[in-house]
């Protein structure tokens, strides 16, 4: 025992004990099976990293590379279906103009765009317009009509 | 002298393991003297701390397969013997503390009294099962404080490593220590 490990222990009871029987070793035989279990387990886990880490990596691959190709089909399907929307569209409107059985360049602006507020008057005669202020005699209704026009 | 001689042995051991652990072909010799190095020691460290000599063998064997896979990073800024105590230690607190979730508190210490007493190696002498009483009942870290200084004599600078603790507060942990042995024995001789 050290001078100083003495010196702290100095008038207690610990320095009347003989160290020597503390100390005792253990019998060796008992150290074989942990020395053989050390190894052993060791062993498994050099096995388990060697075993594990292979198809590990192998399958990480393949997850990356499925999702990489599925990523890419999801993208190719979108951008198929929004081009089959608008051939979809365009296809509506030539199939309901072909069941009109009308011949589109011979149609006027408000027949294409729809029918304007005005459309009537713009369209009406002069032959039209005397035979209707004949049909209506009354002439406070003309000159409204007129006042309107 | 004596100490001085202890040390280059000691460390001319550890650069003999540390040089068999860098070449494969060698590496399990270097285990293997490690291992017949250490194993007293650091089994006397742990059971000290623990109930049985199973649980002390399984807690000792955890320690060597850590220091396998960790020896790589050793820096040998401490003693070899310095960095398988430090592992011991962790490792034997760890276990502990889920002793402790499964047995709470004072059972452990009778449960601890009764198994140094049926342990066959340790001898029947009336005052060493006294002594071995007395440190089972001592709280953790003075058990493990006064283990390392009194049984096996490391200096307070090498226990310091080992607990991450300053070397005033392990003098006064050690001091404790002595105190609460002396008043356990002579307390427990006179009945």
């Amino acid at each position: 025992m050290s001078n100083e490990i003495t010196e702290e222990i100095k008038g207690t009871i610990l320095e009347q004990i003989d160290k020597k029987l503390l100390n005792q070793e253990v019998p060796e035989s008992y150290f074989e099976k942990t020395e053989k279990e050390v190894f052993g387990r060791i062993e498994l886990d050099e096995k388990k990293v060697k075993t594990i880490s292979i198809p590990r990596l192998m399958w990480l691959g393949i997850a990356a590379s499925v999702s990489i190709l599925l990523g890419f089909l999801v993208c190719m399907k979108n951008s198929e279906s929004n081009n089959n929307i608008f051939q979809n569209a365009d296809n509506e409107m030539l199939i309901q103009y072909a069941s009109l059985d009308m011949d589109l360049t011979d149609l006027t602006y408000e027949e294409l765009v729809g029918e304007s507020e005005f459309s009537d008057f713009a369209n009406i005669d002069d032959e039209a317009l005397d035979a209707y202020i004949e049909d209506h005699t009354d002439i406070t209704e003309l000159e409204e009509i007129l006042e309107y026009l | 002298m004596k100490d001085q001689i202890i040390n280059i042995k000691e460390s001319n051991n550890d650069e003999e393991i540390l040089s068999l652990f860098r070449s494969e072909k060698t590496v399990n010799s270097g285990m293997k003297l490690l291992m017949q190095n250490h194993r007293q020691s650091l089994y006397h460290h742990i059971r000290r701390m623990v109930e049985s000599h199973e649980d002390t063998d399984d807690i000792l064997q955890n320690v060597f397969v850590k220091a396998y896979k960790a020896i790589a990073k050793f820096e040998g800024k401490s003693k070899l013997s310095t960095w398988l105590y430090r592992i011991a230690t962790n490792e034997t607190l760890t276990f502990l503390k889920k002793q402790k979730i499964k047995v709470v508190g004072s059972e452990t210490n009778e449960n601890m009294l009764n198994q140094v007493i049926a342990e066959p190696h340790i001898e029947g002498d009336q005052i060493i099962e006294l002594l071995q009483k007395a440190i089972s009942v001592l709280p953790e870290k003075q058990k493990l404080v006064f283990s390392m200084r009194y049984f096996d004599e490391m200096s307070y600078a090498d226990i310091s490593q080992v607990l991450n603790v300053t070397t005033g507060g392990l003098k006064a942990s050690f001091h404790h220590a002595v105190k609460k042995i002396e008043v356990f024995v002579k307390e427990n001789q006179e009945l």
